[in-house]
């Protein structure tokens, strides 16, 4: 039987409405499949009866559920070897050489705001692109998301709890022994820190989309 | 179906063709078998979405007939993984022959 652009449409809402799926690289997927099996049902066969039919084979709405849920935490491992294979080509490539050169020079340049103000701008845009194209919760922008399901991400974070943690000692006694000094270093080296996890983030994000921006149009 | 063999069956169908979507590999696995095997659809999508995390299976998107299909495709991972995989699944099978019908061994 060859479908309609409504029964089409009726499939999408099927997924996206009667079984709340919201990933759209899987809602695309299946929509993909839904039409492939419907289509090659026998004639005599109705629409409702045959998209009854493939529902089921996913083993219903449970079942579609189950689908979308595991496809999150597969991805998850997609982005996390990403994002390690990321982090190692620092330590491989040309980069071993940048970012040294990055680092000395947000610490020669403590005092203009210019640098961490550039990657901030840098960091904003390309948040609000993956969360716009993505729904994917990032740490700036999970505002914008109104989605319950996103990826949980961001464990990486802890990472910088001990630099955090020596911060606030050096804080305490900067103002006790009015010696701040190390606040001049501390602080571009906390934003540093913070604003490079997010690039490094930013950047395995877009290669991710660039590998499956099809789905996500 | 045996527990793992339909990651191997996948692989196996990958190696044979370069590149298959989810609905064909169905068919394809009902055409082999005349309809004795029928893969259910909510354990093959996430069997490949497993292959792919895992880096045997990598997939790239189409438009075909005004809408996105995905075909996945083995990497160098994968391939070296299959042969293995394959041979692993067919002295299993052979050993369980041997148990049920021990006057052909």
């Amino acid at each position: 039987m060859k479908l309609t652009e409504n029964q089409k449409e009726n499939i999408h809402q099927h997924l996206t409405r009667d079984n709340n799926l919201e990933d759209k690289e899987v809602i695309s997927e299946l929509f993909d499949h839904y039409i492939l099996a419907i289509e090659s049902k026998e004639d005599n066969n109705s629409f409702e009866n045959a998209l009854n039919e493939v529902f089921w084979s996913f083993g219903g709405k449970k079942g579609l559920q189950k689908l979308e849920d595991n496809r999150y935490k597969e991805r998850q491992n997609i982005i996390d070897k990403m994002l390690k294979n990321t982090v190692k080509s620092y330590f491989t490539s040309r980069k071993i050489v940048f970012v040294p050169f990055v680092v000395v020079l947000s610490l020669l340049m403590k005092d203009s705001p210019l640098m961490i103000g550039i990657s901030c701008v840098l960091v904003t845009v390309a948040n609000i692109f993956i969360v716009a194209k993505t729904s994917h919760r990032t740490l700036f922008y999970t505002f914008l998301s109104d989605k319950t399901k996103v990826l949980p991400i961001n464990v990486s974070d802890w990472f910088l709890a001990p630099i955090v943690l020596l911060g606030l000692i050096a804080l305490k006694d900067s103002f006790l022994f009015e010696s701040s000094y190390f606040l001049y270093f501390y602080i571009p080296l906390t934003c540093f820190a913070m604003i490079g996890k997010q690039m490094i983030f930013c950047e395995v994000m877009l290669k991710y989309y660039k590998k499956n921006e099809l789905y996500l149009k | 179906m045996l527990k793992g063999s339909l990651s191997v069956i996948i692989l196996k169908l990958l190696q044979d063709k370069p590149r298959m979507y989810g609905y064909e590999i169905t068919q394809k696995v009902k055409e082999i078998t005349a309809g004795d095997i029928a893969i259910t659809e909510g354990a093959l999508y996430p069997t490949l979405h497993k292959l792919e995390a895992d880096e045997f299976l990598e997939s790239t998107t189409e438009i075909v007939e005004g809408r996105a299909r995905k075909y996945y495709f083995l990497t160098q991972k994968g391939n070296e993984h299959s042969a293995s995989a394959i041979t692993e699944l067919q002295t299993f099978l052979n050993n369980i022959q041997l148990i049920l019908n021990p006057k052909l061994a």
